[in-house]
């Protein structure tokens, strides 16, 4: 907020030192590292027949670029470079001098596990787009309210949950702390925090209907019901725990599994080797499955077992950020899937820079691995935290930026604490969003910290 | 450090001690989930299948036709895998297969701390879809990493498609 009248060479060296920072990302990542996710956006873009499991507005993305160029180097070109900007864009408006800005933007993208998170051309890192653009809209509409940029805002929102439908986790607080000045100013503080939460709960519900129906009648996905793969996660591990099976019989596939052999395969971190089995033995996840019998299955198992399912989904949390899992695929993941190689006849190539291939051996030394793992990063955002909070409110004309680093990382530890009691697999991709907010947050905090210990 | 002291605020210092606190506990009072039922009235499975991604060969091949390890003529680890956890308790390890020749194969429990128990075994040509050997073993505190193996020699013949393990029932009330 405090360097917007800076003149404009010395600006001009934020946009510069992006610039360079998305060349070396980009050319370090080239062309991205592809997952099974996006071969699936890939096979719904170019088949047309389209499901909601995935973004269908990145579907729409993928089957615009592949015309002009095969493979993921195009929605690579535009994540990156939306994510990257936007970075930028907010270290300047939040650091006292362009300067500040450059140095910030540079010790955030070569942070190694932020370095990894860029690298991925995944819905996730337009997700770290989208929320670093909710974020900056909603820092101007507090700076200024009116009705252009309340708008901005709320496209934002929708923008972000179009491409993640739980970004609805991330975006709450932020709702939250957007109407709190409004009902701060004639109420009682517990009573304007209730109903900040109410008004950021209503929000984000009619977000997410909206984005269900863009999904069903603009991009015309059928439902897919995502959600089926926690709720056989969840039943699975109950039925272990028990040692009763409570998965629904039409779930256990066309060769069978008993307990013995799902308590063989189970892993408390991922539910892959239950879904996607090497061989014939995989629970069904599918579109076509009885979704009401699954449903009925996991709400009677949780009401007949709670605790069994409270200790399960603790486990999965502690996996989830970390603790008691090291696993290589959390700490980042650096190869593109083996179905982009599938697809090398037609332009596409793994990734494997000199620059990402040194990422690689610092996150497998072990004395750095501690550095990717989420745990770290949740204990890094209790700084900002801890140092933040004071001030701002009702009476601000600007959010300090202190306040906007409290709001970073409340943003970041809502969205991981969602995800460790929704999702089913502890992979890195999950926490690119916590990595980028905490990663700012941080750098605002000991900027700030450090201006003052100067004027002090 | 006077400075520092100054800007800390109280109510977002309780959500930073209760964000570390909640870590913290996470850590120190797990693991949580237990996939062996304590305590056990009955005995309690766990099936490892040739195939399944849990259990690896060196010595030997994977025939995914027959969804089975193979070894012939070859000598060292047919299988080894899944590094399981174990709580303390009785355990049984079953391994089944076939032996395509008289076959003198030798078979190893044994966690990230060594070995648990082994032994050798005599097998005779034409032993088809059966039980290869049966070994019971008792853990004092729990075990990581617990890996079932399989060493064979230049004159076996072999083929091993599942590892069983069962965990021995522990609690004597209600049993018959």
């Amino acid at each position: 907020m405090n360097n917007a009248a800076a003149p404009g060479r010395q600006a001009g060296i934020v946009w510069l030192v992006a610039a360079t920072c998305f060349l070396l990302l980009y050319f370090a990542w080239y062309p991205g590292v592809f997952t099974l996710d996006e071969r699936d956006i890939l096979d719904q873009a170019l088949s047309g027949r389209r499901h909601d499991g995935h973004s269908p507005l990145l579907v729409e993305l993928w089957r615009l670029a592949q015309p002009i160029k095969a493979g993921p180097a195009i929605p690579y070109l535009l994540g990156l470079g939306a994510a990257v900007a936007l970075a930028a864009a907010l270290l300047r408006r939040l650091l006292p001098s362009p300067f500040a800005a450059a140095l910030g933007l540079c010790c955030l993208v070569l942070l190694p596990p932020v370095f990894v998170s860029l690298g991925q051309v995944t819905k996730d890192l337009f997700f770290v787009g989208a929320m670093l653009a909710v974020v900056l809209a909603a820092l101007r509409y507090r700076a200024a309210p009116g009705p252009l940029r309340l708008a901005v805002v709320l496209a934002t929102m929708q923008l972000a949950i179009l491409i993640r439908i739980d970004a609805a986790f991330a975006l709450f607080p932020i709702a939250a702390w957007l109407a709190w000045p409004a009902l701060r100013r004639a109420r009682a503080a517990p009573l304007a925090a209730a109903l900040a939460g109410a008004l950021a709960a209503l929000l984000i519900v009619g977000l997410l209907l909206a984005s269900k129906l863009a999904s069903a009648r603009l991009f015309k996905a059928s439902a897919f019901h995502a959600e089926q793969v926690m709720m056989l996660f969840d039943l699975a591990a109950i039925s272990i725990e028990t040692d009763r099976m409570l998965l629904p019989p039409s779930r256990l596939g066309p060769a069978g599994f008993a307990l013995p052999l799902l308590r063989a395969r189970f892993n408390p971190a991922s539910a892959d080797a239950l879904v996607w089995s090497r061989d014939r033995h995989h629970l069904v996840y599918a579109a076509d499955a009885d979704q009401g019998e699954l449903h009925a299955a996991w709400g009677a198992a949780i009401l007949a077992h709670p605790g069994e399912y409270a200790r399960f989904r603790a486990e999965y949390a502690a996996r989830f950020i970390g603790i008691r899992n090291n696993a290589d695929s959390l700490r980042g993941q650096f190869f593109g899937d083996p179905s982009m190689l599938a697809e090398a006849g037609r332009g596409w190539r793994a990734t494997g820079s000199p620059l990402q291939q040194l990422y690689y051996r610092l996150s497998n030394a072990p004395r750095l691995q501690w550095l990717y793992l989420p745990w770290f990063w949740l204990a890094c955002a209790s700084v900002p935290l801890a140092l933040g909070g004071a001030g701002g409110g009702a009476a601000a004309a600007a959010t300090p930026p202190r306040e906007v680093a409290v709001l970073l990382v409340v943003s970041a530890v809502s969205y991981t604490a969602s995800m460790a009691l929704l999702s089913a697999a502890a992979i890195g991709r999950y926490h690119s969003w916590p990595r980028v907010a905490i990663g700012i947050a941080l750098i605002v905090t000991l900027a700030g910290l450090a201006g003052a210990a100067r004027r002090a | 450090m006077k400075y520092l002291f100054h800007r800390i605020h109280g109510g977002s210092f309780l959500m930073a001690a209760s964000l570390l606190a909640g870590m913290i506990a996470l850590a120190q009072c797990g693991p949580f989930f237990h996939p062996w039922p304590q305590p056990r009235t009955a005995a309690v499975g766990a099936l490892y299948l040739a195939g399944d991604g849990r259990l690896a060969t060196i010595a030997g091949r994977f025939d995914p036709a027959r969804a089975e390890f193979s070894a012939a003529d070859s000598e060292g680890v047919l299988l080894f895998g899944p590094y399981a956890g174990l709580d303390a308790g009785r355990y049984a390890v079953a391994w089944r297969g076939s032996a395509y020749k008289d076959s003198r194969p030798r078979f190893e429990i044994t966690s990230a701390s060594g070995l648990i128990a082994a032994r050798a075994a005599t097998l005779a040509a034409g032993t088809t879809d059966s039980t290869l050997a049966t070994i019971e073993f008792s853990l004092a505190k729990p075990a990581d990493g617990a890996e079932f193996r399989v060493l064979v020699g230049r004159g076996d013949a072999i083929a091993v498609h599942a590892v069983e393990l069962t965990a021995l029932a522990t609690a004597a009330a209600g049993a018959p």
